[in-house]
């Protein structure tokens, strides 16, 4: 099926996704609001009910290949727009199971909390479908507005209304970057879409432009130089919007990445990946070394968060279709395993009150189940076989070969060791360390699926990957006429390797 | 007629942009970033963007700057002199991108001359108000929706974060 400007009721079907999200948000507010005694883990199943019909939707439209753009291509739902919304809204719905005993610490305002998570998912559903530079600003706000909310919300906690605060002022900053890139992109050239920016010369104010651009989406995805927010707003903010804020918004953001890097500037592809490779290598080494030094789970899970964006960078800088699927595949192992991490920091959190590395010691007595799963977690974001961290890395380090990528390839390795030693550190504390009070663990039934659901997916990524590297092999379908100067002599649907 | 007008409007922009910042008062200030928002609006009207000085004037000078007065006068400012330390750092960026523009302006030389691009006739025939009515409701329909979006999380998060009684119940 393919639509075309004219909007009728067919091209609506376009937007039935973020239609349905829509609608049940307003519907997730108004049972709040005339139904206050309902108990707020039932606003809970209700708003992933929603989710889960979103979900199917989105599944519905890649199994039956729906694509088109309305709107004069501001918006495009392709394959690969409709793998990033499977991924946003699939991360939310694991986001508000996981929060579901964590929303009791707040006082007041815990049926808006569900709300403004719903709203973040769409605003990120918009921002995977972005096609214009338009369209990229104003989902890019929009999104980003309501975990300016969310990070603040435990507003007797100093910690988080700091990180709040300093989120919105890097965050509006960004956007400044953003609006002022947009401009002079725009006024350099007249055009907004992706694909007829693509024909354009390299003008100095364009170059300026697109570096302001990628400045701003830097700092959504965290990258080295630009991660300055990242340690203090993730060790503020609830414990399930650090969750949320690590996965969600990065993923959107790479989606506008992809879009841009691979079509508008294709044609400039030897001077941004210089500039990739070196945010890459940055990231990585820093977010790695600093990790290290880390004594909060939080801050330390943001620091290795900061260095897997650096390996998701490596697939982009590869700057081929294959790269972007190892890209593609890469954060959705990142997703299982950085949210099942986070679930259980979570789990623990609400047990012991605390989110020190040191209060983790001798897990392994209180609770066997959460310290096998941070184990799995922890192994699969170090990239050990046989989980779904090793294949991602394998796929990504493929891909950048292909392009002769070797010193970007021999700080990825040399980081992988970094990685490895501290993850292994929160290893020996749970398993070997005694624990100072040996009382189990208590864990709820929704957040026990979350880490189940994380479980499984990092596991079967690692063993049986095969159906999952077909679908990101679809999904970028897009990009198969990039192949890169050396990797031309192998067809790009070729797979590295068997499922 | 229309080059006066122009030096005019910028040379009183220019003017008052500076008193902004540099005023001690902070209500001085405010009032005289309203001047500026009048002679921008004016700036538009000779430029025949006529919906955007009405939006200019009802928006920044209707709204905004009422909430800024509102601020200043709520918050009771008081003369702040903190921020006159970094009057060195300031002057140091401000003469470095002065001189880049003068470089600029002299490398192009003022030969060309600049000829404002005449309205397309879409926009001539219909004023530019209904034009831009008209492509916020067909081309850019969804960021407009979008839009109406982000005032609703801005409104429900203004109040989760503002609301007082949260703290003192």
């Amino acid at each position: 099926m393919k639509f075309t400007l004219t909007m009728s009721g067919a091209d609506l079907l376009l937007l039935l996704p973020e239609i349905l999200l829509t609608t049940w948000l307003c519907v997730v507010l108004a049972v709040d609001f005339v139904w206050p005694q309902l108990r707020k883990d039932r606003l809970a199943y209700l708003s992933v009910g929603g989710l889960a019909v979103v979900l199917v939707t989105l599944f519905w439209f890649d199994l039956a290949g729906i694509s088109g753009t309305l709107f004069k291509h501001m918006f495009v739902v392709d394959r690969l727009a409709i793998f990033f919304k499977i991924l946003i809204v699939g991360t939310t719905l694991l986001v508000i199971l996981a929060s579901m005993d964590y929303v009791r610490r707040f006082r007041f305002f815990r049926g808006e909390y569900y709300f403004l998570v719903l709203m973040s998912a769409l605003g990120m559903m918009f921002m995977s479908s972005a096609n214009d530079l338009l369209s990229v600003f104003i989902t890019v706000e929009f999104s980003t507005f309501g975990f300016y909310v969310l990070v603040a919300y435990l507003r007797q906690d100093l910690a988080s209304n700091e990180a709040g605060l300093k989120f919105f002022i890097l965050g509006i900053f960004a956007a400044g970057l953003l609006a002022y890139g947009i401009s002079l992109v725009y006024g350099e050239t007249g055009k907004i879409v992706f694909s007829d920016i693509a024909s354009a010369s390299a003008t100095p104010g364009l170059v300026i432009g697109f570096l302001l651009i990628f400045a701003a989406l830097g700092f959504k995805i965290g990258a080295v130089p630009f991660h300055a927010w990242i340690p203090d707003t993730y060790h503020g903010a609830p414990t399930p919007i650090t969750a949320f804020l690590s996965i969600a918004p990065k993923v959107a953001a790479f989606a506008i990445l992809l879009r841009m890097l691979f079509v508008s500037l294709a044609t400039f592809k030897p001077a941004w990946v210089v500039l990739l490779v070196a945010v890459s290598i940055l990231s990585m080494t820093y977010g790695n070394i600093v990790a290290i030094a880390q004594r909060n789970i939080k801050r330390l899970l943001a620091y290795s968060g900061i260095a897997q964006i650096g390996n998701v960078l490596i697939g982009l800088a590869a700057g081929t279709k294959m790269g972007s699927d190892a890209m593609l595949f890469y954060l959705l192992t990142y997703l299982f395993a950085n949210l099942g991490a986070f679930a259980v920091v979570i789990a623990v959190g609400n047990v012991i009150r605390s989110d020190e590395i040191e209060d983790y010691s001798g897990l392994n007595r209180r609770s066997p189940f959460l310290a096998f799963a941070m184990l799995v977690f922890l192994l699969s974001l170090a990239g050990v076989p046989p989980l779904a961290g090793f294949i991602g890395k394998i796929y990504i380090f493929l891909a950048a070969i292909d392009e002769g990528l070797y010193t970007l390839i021999v700080v990825g390795l040399i980081n992988v060791v970094i990685a490895l030693y501290y993850y292994l550190v929160i290893v020996k504390k749970m398993y070997i360390n005694e624990p100072v009070d040996p009382s189990p663990l208590r864990i709820s039934g929704p957040m026990t699926a979350v880490v189940y659901v994380g479980l499984a997916g990092t596991i079967i990524l690692g063993i049986y990957p095969r159906p999952f590297i077909d679908w990101v092999v679809g999904a970028t379908l897009m990009f198969s006429n990039l192949v890169g100067p050396t990797a031309s002599v192998l067809p790009p649907t070729v797979l590295p390797f068997g499922g | 007629m229309a080059q006066l007008l122009f030096f005019y409007l910028a040379g009183v922009i220019v003017l008052t942009a500076i008193l902004v910042v540099g005023l001690r008062n902070p209500i001085y200030s405010v009032l005289s970033l309203l001047i500026m928002f009048f002679h921008v609006a004016g700036l538009y009207v000779s430029l025949h963007a006529e919906f955007l000085a009405a939006v200019q004037i009802i928006v920044y000078a209707g709204a905004i700057l009422v909430l800024y007065l509102f601020v200043v006068m709520l918050l009771n400012v008081k003369r702040e002199d903190r921020y006159h330390y970094q009057f060195p750092i300031g002057a140091l960026l401000g003469v470095a991108i002065l001189t880049e523009a003068v470089v600029l302006a002299i490398q192009r030389g003022y030969s060309e001359d600049v000829v404002p691009s005449p309205p397309t006739s879409e926009l001539s025939f219909t004023g530019n108000t209904e034009a831009i009515g008209e492509s916020l409701f067909t081309t850019y329909l969804l960021p407009f929706e979008i839009a109406s979006l982000i005032l609703l999380v801005a409104m429900i998060g203004a109040i989760i974060l503002a609301k007082k009684d949260i703290l003192t119940r």
